[in-house]
């Protein structure tokens, strides 16, 4: 059951990473690297939040996932790595917390001071969240780069 | 191929005379002008730049990459040239940095001189597009249906999601080609995905309607100034990185405005 979850979860995110990757005009030939880089890294992602760990740690290790795909790719077909690593992590961005902070943000304007602090709490959690998770996705898909892509400088 | 170390390095290199310098200074410009418009990360643009100068003949570049253009020096043997392009950002294209790259490899290696590496620069800013626009709008709206099953979506809200989002796409390439205002082309495509994605809300379909309002404006999320800011600001370019990161808060505080004023109109028919 759990497998069966994982693997539908890998399907979709591999289809939000070829639809972003022919929004950003990928080349053709990238498209495959960039639906296993982000399938990969988002079903990775579910199977450590099935076992409960935090979304931002998860998030964390899918993004160091997404990031070693795309190196791997990068040498294997002669291009940019940016191309796989930023098409492959769409699927993990946050954007329901993010909406829902803001929902709750603009009731705010117009509440009563009972309802306003349970509003302005799911505010800034989500607002907090949505961050966390963003900062973790963007260092999880920059590490492998930095570490393993060092070229004899030449500038 | 030899790479000098330092400017200071004693190099073995014939002199190149002053109209040649100023082909070099031009080409290697021009290849930084298209990777910076399109989207390259700011280590890419200079090491790409100081490659193809080196490799077609000069001693050493010095370059400084801008938010809003790149000025570059060649120096060979006791001559210099110096330049200054102006680059206006026009978007994100893979398809573009991948030749680039292949490009500068081929001269690199030998294979591309000046002649060729002009002509093909020429071919690679005619704008290659891999894809037709109709492509883009169907797999933008599949895209983001499919990030709307990722979330908790059911197959109604996956129609809604998939029609909303492929709308506002088409809305979005519109406004870019009678070349709008980037904010105003943000704001207005996440309001037309908000009450697109609506409908769904007020004929009641599914189990979650909002979830398809959710999903809908994600086509708009800053994916590719985001991280490359991130990774501007790690390898030191803080300039161009700060530039990008407000960039991308700016795209993502107009997605949150068109939100806004389309849940505030909503709100009228008491939704």
């Amino acid at each position: 059951m759990i497998l069966f979850t994982i693997l539908e979860d890998a399907f979709w995110s591999a289809i939000v990473s070829v639809g972003f990757a022919i929004l950003f005009q990928a080349p053709p030939k990238a498209l495959f690297g960039c639906a296993v880089a982000g399938g990969f890294g988002h079903a990775v992602r579910r199977f450590f939040i099935t076992l409960g760990m935090a979304i931002e740690t998860a998030t964390f290790i899918g993004a160091l996932i997404i990031g070693f795909w795309a190196l791997y790719f990068s040498r294997r077909y002669k291009t940019p790595s940016t191309i796989f690593s930023i098409s492959g992590c769409i699927p993990m961005i946050p954007g329901l917390l993010a909406y829902g902070a803001i929902q709750s943000l603009i009731n705010l304007t117009h509440s009563t001071p009972e309802t306003g602090t349970l509003l302005l709490y799911e505010a800034s959690v989500g607002l907090i969240r949505t961050g966390l998770i963003l900062m973790a996705l963007t260092l999880g898909i920059l590490i492998p780069r930095l570490v393993f892509q060092r070229e004899k400088p030449v500038v | 191929m030899h790479v000098p170390v330092s400017p200071h390095e004693v190099i073995q290199k014939q002199p190149l005379p002053h109209d040649e310098l100023t082909d070099v200074i031009k080409l290697a410009m021009w290849a930084g002008q298209l990777l910076l418009q399109y989207g390259a990360d700011t280590a890419r643009i200079e090491e790409t730049i100081h490659r193809i100068g080196t490799a077609l003949g000069c001693d050493w570049l010095d370059i400084i990459i801008l938010p809003e253009g790149i000025i570059a020096t060649t120096v060979s043997g006791v001559e210099f040239r110096t330049k200054v392009r102006r680059v206006v950002r026009v978007g994100v294209n893979f398809s573009v940095l991948d030749e680039i790259n292949h490009l500068s490899h081929l001269i690199v290696q030998g294979k591309a001189d000046r002649f060729v590496t002009r002509t093909e620069l020429r071919r690679i800013s005619n704008a290659i597009h891999p894809y037709n626009r109709w492509v883009v709008v169907g797999m933008v709206g599949l895209a983001c249906a499919a990030l709307s099953r990722l979330i908790g979506g059911d197959f109604a809200v996956f129609l809604v999601t998939f029609f909303a989002s492929a709308g506002a796409m088409f809305i979005r390439q519109e406004m870019i080609k009678r070349h709008l205002n980037m904010m105003i082309v943000v704001v207005t495509t996440s309001f037309v995905a908000q009450m697109l994605a609506s409908v769904g809300l007020l004929l009641n379909l599914g189990e979650n309607p909002r979830l398809a309002l959710a999903a809908s404006v994600l086509l708009l999320v800053p994916g590719v100034p985001l991280v490359n800011s991130a990774q501007d600001i790690f390898q030191g370019f803080f300039t161009t990185g700060i530039s990008r990161a407000i960039n991308g808060v700016l795209i993502t505080l107009g997605i949150a405005v068109g939100v806004v004023f389309a849940s505030s109109l909503l709100r009228l028919g008491g939704y």
